[in-house]
């Protein structure tokens, strides 16, 4: 026989309260789960929101540029197009290059060459100057440049043509807009970036040894022996590597911008003002990721 | 006598852009060869789109297009493009392409896909020129150069220069033209469609100049076709779509009708 429950032993008064206290108890910890839902929830608007839409638009990217490529190796090749987005693109952004190409040269040079000097070893200014210029600079202004010039005219063009229909009418007269629009930019630039770093390379370097030789009063022969010395095939892969990746960025990122761009003229304003940021962020982000992979693999080092 | 072949067929056609409510639903008209339908409706409610559906350039959800009695749903890319020579497109303000002069424009499509020498593309340029009335020394300007009446026949030079079409479509060619302009353009869409026996079909939300050229009229409201009929019956319906788009016009309904074409 089963003795008297606890709730027949203890006074009516107690029941009641252990019940109320029980149901408090329910309620404090289903209000606690609540809000961590309101507050997950609301987390996940507020952060969810830019991450969920930041996959979305790399997915359209990888996507875009897939299609790019693949219109790459079909036919049929607009060769006149191509050769006028090189000249366009690439002798059009010449002078900007060079002018940039020297002036961060010599700026390179009076800093090391202060520096250099108080060691007494203004000797290896050559060296540091081909290791700054050929590896990072070079490349990288050189595709900050083209980016800040090149995609931002690449966008507003295709994004212009877009609002005016001019995208439909060619793809009613059977044209394939990426074959004939994309196609030949991916190729001039393909083409001319790693040019246009050789010439900001030679133009950066040229502008290190004026200030060698003018300012810091070190011979021609002990700026350039070091110069010539390490154009070895190391620095050269790692500064010919990065203009090849950040033409297929500039084009990739311009044309799917000027592609996707909607809503007239403030769309294309929008657009053209996404394509340089993303492509100049984008070029320092794979700038950093080349020069490690390559310094893993040819150094070793990391 | 017997009936006229359809040259156009929309059958069911319902369609939505990516992630959007469907534009047109439902919408079924068909157009014969020689006779020109005006479609018309307020702004966004679908009229372009049926252009670019008939173009191939979007697919509907469901329902079909047929041109000239072909399905052009099943058709790849390719076939798309010898079905597309049976149309020629006069888009929104001309969609001249502004790097090219008004002669490449023109043998744009003959430049691109026929193995024709320059001289050969010149001369036909300048053959389509006479057929729209412009003078043959614009063929060297550019677009930016011209008036407005005068992008909107190059347009028309390059659709009927392209494909010699059995089909034309026109989106709103008489759109931000004054009426002189308007009314040279509304005058050579009617020549063609009679001298050619095209079937055409023209976009606009201008009444009054679709009452100039239409021998149909289709009225798009909200997606659905509210009307399909002759200008009798459109003048005699009492659907509210239609008695509410008629109203801003029933003053000068009567002494438009005197420059009617048709």
């Amino acid at each position: 026989m089963t003795g008297p429950t606890l709730g027949h032993s203890m006074p009516r008064e107690r029941v009641v309260a252990s019940e109320l206290t029980a149901f408090y108890k329910i309620i404090a910890t289903n209000f606690k789960l609540f809000l961590h839902w309101v507050v997950l929830t609301s987390m996940a608007k507020v952060k969810l929101g830019p991450l969920k839409n930041f996959f979305f638009q790399t997915e359209q990217l990888i996507c875009f540029s897939g299609r790019v490529v693949k219109a790459l190796f079909s036919r049929p090749f607009y060769l006149t197009e191509t050769l006028e987005q090189m000249y366009l693109g690439g002798v059009g952004s010449l002078w900007l290059v060079a002018l940039t190409g020297l002036l961060a040269g010599q700026a390179i040079a009076i800093n090391f060459a202060n520096e250099l000097a108080d060691f007494g070893a203004k000797n290896y200014l050559g060296r540091i100057m081909v290791l700054a210029i050929i590896r990072e600079l070079g490349p990288t202004l050189t595709g900050i440049m083209v980016a800040a010039r090149v995609a931002s005219g690449i966008t507003a063009e295709i994004g212009s043509m877009k609002s005016s229909n001019q995208i439909d009418a060619l793809r009613a007269y059977s044209i394939d807009p990426l074959k004939k629009l994309a196609v030949p930019r991916l190729v001039a630039l393909l083409i001319m970036v790693p040019a246009l770093t050789i010439i900001c390379d030679v133009v950066g370097l040229t502008g290190g040894y004026i200030i060698a030789v003018y300012m810091a009063h070190i011979s021609g022969s002990l700026y350039w022996t070091p110069v010539i010395e390490h154009l070895n095939f190391g620095n050269i892969t790692m500064g010919l590597a990065k203009p090849v990746a950040f033409a297929f960025i500039i084009a990739f990122v311009s044309l799917w911008k000027g592609f996707g761009s909607e809503g007239g003229a403030k769309g294309v304003g929008i657009a053209t003002n996404q394509s340089v940021v993303i492509t100049s962020i984008s070029i320092l982000l794979a700038n950093f990721v080349i020069t490690t992979v390559i310094f893993r693999a040819i150094k070793g080092y990391f | 006598m017997a009936q006229a072949q359809d040259m156009i067929r929309l059958q069911d056609v319902t369609f939505a852009y990516e992630y959007g409510d469907p534009v047109l639903e439902g919408v079924s008209f068909c157009i014969p060869e020689g006779e020109s339908r005006v479609i018309m409706g307020q702004s966004g409610s679908g009229k372009s789109t049926i252009l670019k559906l008939l173009l191939g350039l979007y697919k509907p959800i469901s329902g079909e297009v047929y041109i000239d009695d072909e399905p052009i749903g099943p058709c790849s890319e390719q076939h798309l493009g010898d079905v597309r020579k049976k149309m020629g497109m006069v888009f929104q303000d001309g969609a001249l392409f502004d790097s090219l002069t008004v002669g490449e424009n023109v043998g744009f499509y003959l430049i691109e896909h026929e193995n024709l020498t320059i001289e050969e593309v010149e001369e036909r340029v300048r053959q389509v020129l006479k057929v729209v009335r412009l003078e043959e020394s614009l063929i060297d300007k550019m677009p930016e150069e011209l008036s407005g009446g005068m992008q909107r026949r190059v347009a028309i030079a390059r659709a009927l220069l392209a494909t010699a079409p059995k089909i034309m479509l026109y989106d709103e060619p008489t759109t931000g033209l004054d009426p002189e302009s308007a009314t040279q353009v509304l005058r050579l869409m009617h020549q063609l469609t009679r001298e050619r026996n095209i079937a055409t079909i023209v976009v606009t939300h201008q009444f009054l100049d679709a009452l100039a050229i239409a021998d149909k009229f289709i009225l798009i409201d909200k997606g659905v076709v509210a009307f399909d009929g002759s200008l009798a019956d459109l003048k005699d319906s009492e659907d509210k779509r239609v008695t509410s788009f008629l109203e801003p016009f029933r003053a000068s309904l009567r002494l438009m009708e005197e420059r009617r074409f048709v």
